[in-house]
């Protein structure tokens, strides 16, 4: 009995060692391997993918050129560079979202890209965008796609109030003036059937994201300190901001006080169903509107309203990036010749025309047939002068807080000032436990208890 | 009389819970322009195929879909004999450690994915069993832990007389397994496997981390090439997913009969 089943043992386990797949020896020549978001899928409806996927392919006959998508939400694929990463495998190229090139620079997964683009390529960057390109002087990101938050509004409804257009150099005045004219009961039953503007209030990640736009152009900033001390979360401007939101909800009445129960998704149809006439979004979302709803050509693009005078306003400014992750000099080369393609002029201004996703060099808005444009002042100026989502290691911490303070103002009707500063002693005893239970972490750069700036 | 209340609850709750799917099934329906239109029509007027027409017409959902049943159902499968045979061993014989095993199978059932995705990764990538439907099939019936745990108790629950007069007929140990065992508790056995099909069917993390080549994407990252970063194809993602449905609810209703009232012996 025991013979038979060491046989079989013995059997299973040569069975084991002859089915293990040895791993294949790689194709003739060079193979660059770079990763892609699923946007980036050679479709129908994105001919300038296809003809990207073509050209780059034709353009390295003497290897393999691996372009590889990445489907799911932006997290997961996250995850994965991370586990493959992890694997000590991985793309050599990948286009990643900007806001998480802060976090693989920190655990030094980012390679430098200099030498690998010229240099010519790096001054024809729009300025503002050099921040996320890079730390203490190293460039590692190449910005490829960005899109910012401007206003973006019906302009049939507009047009039929006679309200005047969002335009450069209006104000905070102007806004709520053209939001009260066009919050409407338009059935007579007494309730309103259209605000003036919708804003997203629930607690979510992108809620904050729309939300800074107002914070910076009330003169803030979120920084942490030298010593790696996160930021003070209550300030004038911060406070002054979520007052913003509660006063369009309680004091000038133009959107509903349920915008703590509204996410991004829920405006944005409410702005294409017509609940609402005018909101914060994405500069790429018109396009979207031309496909998915009636109102194709009927909304605008404005620029952020002046909030403070004489503080310009600030808007965010995010998007997609290509990170190096392979120091072979052979491959280094291939990649620069793939980069060069991706970032020329002639390509982001296809990208441009097929879906309204804005380009990080200022080739395009020198362009003629950007400037024909009738957004194309806004834009170009909304790029030059918006900020990338900020990426010191305590940001997600300080990004909750405030999406719970602002939860507190809009729902409870609560004091901006009281909230915020209740919210930051929490915070603060958050990290000096973290800090004593910790010690090791506490280091410049690291996590930190501390008054912040 | 008495159970028109009961009924009433039961009624209320599966409308709560088929809501969201009636949701996807309406915007599936709708034609692109009325997908946010407000206030919401629940009964799209007039309801159009336009997104069903687009998906299929595409011959990547065909592939998809195949390279989905593939992995579903032979994962399935693998992890439900070896599962199987696990859990008779387990259930019907006593040895030192039993208990513990047991728990270990639980353990790794609970851990979290993530933690030993990049060791996954890297035995996969050593097997050259990236990019592959076998590498699919050979880590998702990993999953058989969940087969054990659920057929331990149940084939434990047989009497040891039908296991006795089996061996005093001939039976080996393999014999009372696949003669007596299996054909006393195939409907158990049924449920697990529906069980590990729709685990793996569902999966999405693991196809997006071992399968980059477009050829081998299972449905659920196919899924996500029709939303993409800058344009959600939201009639289409609806669609999709409803044709997604099919392919379980099908298994289910085959596998129904067979599978409850095992179910409900088990208590």
């Amino acid at each position: 009995m025991f013979r038979t089943r060491a046989v079989w043992l013995c059997l299973v386990m040569l069975a084991l060692c002859v089915c293990g797949c040895p791993r294949k020896p790689d194709p003739d020549g060079l193979r660059v391997v770079v990763s892609l978001p699923q946007w980036f899928y050679p479709a129908k409806e994105r001919p300038w993918a296809e003809r990207v996927w073509q050209d780059l392919r034709a353009g390295f006959p003497e290897g393999t050129l691996d372009l590889q998508i990445s489907p799911g939400r932006t997290e997961q694929v996250l995850h994965k560079l991370h586990v493959v990463r992890a694997a000590g495998e991985g793309p050599d190229l990948a286009c990643i979202r900007m806001q998480w090139a802060g976090e693989l620079r920190r655990r030094g997964v980012l390679l430098p890209m200099e030498g690998v683009v010229p240099e010519a390529v790096w001054q024809g960057m729009v300025p503002s965008l050099l921040a996320v390109a890079g730390s203490h002087g190293v460039l590692d990101l190449l910005p490829y796609d960005v899109g910012v938050r401007v206003i973006l509004y019906r302009k049939d409804l507009f047009q039929q109030a006679g309200v005047p257009e969002p335009a450069v150099g209006w104000t905070r005045q102007d806004l709520v003036r053209a939001a009260r004219t066009l919050t409407e009961d338009l059935n007579g039953d007494g309730r309103v059937d259209r605000w003036g503007f919708g804003l997203p209030g629930a607690r979510h990640e992108k809620t904050i994201f729309q939300w800074l736009p107002w914070f910076w152009s009330m003169g803030g900033d979120l920084r942490e300190s030298a010593e790696g001390a996160p930021p003070m979360l209550l300030s004038e401007a911060s406070a002054q901001a979520m007052q913003w939101y509660r006063d369009l909800a309680r004091e000038y009445r133009v959107t509903p006080a349920t915008i703590y129960s509204m996410d991004q998704a829920a405006v944005f149809q409410g702005l294409a169903g017509g609940l609402f006439a005018m909101t914060e979004g994405g500069s790429w979302e018109p396009a979207l509107l031309e496909v998915h709803s009636r109102h194709a050509g009927k909304v605008g693009i404005g620029p952020m309203p002046f909030m403070k005078p004489g503080v310009p306003p600030v808007t965010l400014v995010d998007g997609w990036g290509f990170v190096l992750l392979t120091e072979d000099p052979e491959k280094k080369r291939v990649i620069g010749r793939v980069l060069d393609a991706l970032v020329s002029a002639r390509h982001q201004m296809e990208k441009y025309q097929a879906g309204g996703m804005l380009s990080p060099f200022e080739a395009l808005y020198r362009d003629p047939r950007f400037l024909a444009e009738t957004a194309a002042e806004v834009l170009a100026d909304a790029v030059r002068r918006g900020k990338p989502v900020p990426d010191f290691p305590s940001f997600p911490r300080v990004q909750e807080a405030l999406e719970i303070s602002l939860q507190e103002v809009l729902m409870n009707d609560a004091d901006p000032e009281t909230v915020l500063e209740a919210r930051q002693s929490a915070m603060k005893e958050g990290f000096r436990r973290l800090r004593d239970r910790e010690p090791a972490r506490r280091k410049p750069g690291g996590i930190a208890g501390g008054t912040g700036e | 009389m008495k159970r028109v209340p009961e009924a009433l609850f039961f009624l209320g709750l599966a409308a709560f819970l088929l809501l969201p799917v009636f949701w996807v099934v309406s915007t599936s329906l709708k034609p692109s322009a009325d997908i946010y239109r407000l206030p919401v029509e629940w009964v799209p007027r007039p309801a159009s195929l336009e997104h069903y027409r687009t998906v299929l017409a595409d011959p990547r959902v065909g592939r998809y879909l195949s390279n989905s049943l593939v992995v579903a159902l032979l994962s399935s499968l693998l992890a439900t004999f070896l599962g199987a045979l696990a859990a008779f061993g387990v259930g019907r014989h006593r040895f030192a450690g039993r208990s513990f095993l047991l728990g270990a199978l639980l353990l790794v059932h609970l851990c979290p994915n993530l933690v030993s995705m990049a060791a996954l990764y890297r035995m996969a990538s050593s097997l050259n069993l990236l990019n592959s439907l076998l590498g699919l099939v050979l880590i998702q019936a990993a999953g058989l832990s969940l087969a054990v745990w659920l057929l331990t108790g149940y084939f434990e629950s047989l009497p040891g007389s039908y296991e006795e007069m089996a061996r005093t007929d001939g039976c080996g140990t393999l014999g009372v397994f696949f003669r007596v065992v299996l054909p006393l508790r195939i409907r158990g056995v049924l449920v697990a496997a529906l069980f590990l099909f729709a685990q793996s069917w569902k999966s999405f993390f693991l196809p997006l981390l071992l399968v980059t080549r477009e050829d081998k994407m299972t449905l659920p990252l196919g899924i996500y090439q029709f939303a993409g970063e800058h344009g959600f194809a939201l009639g289409k993602v609806c669609a999709l997913s409803i044709i997604s449905l099919l392919p379980p609810l099908i298994l289910l209703v085959v596998l129904h009969r067979l599978g409850w009232e095992s179910l409900r012996a088990r208590g």
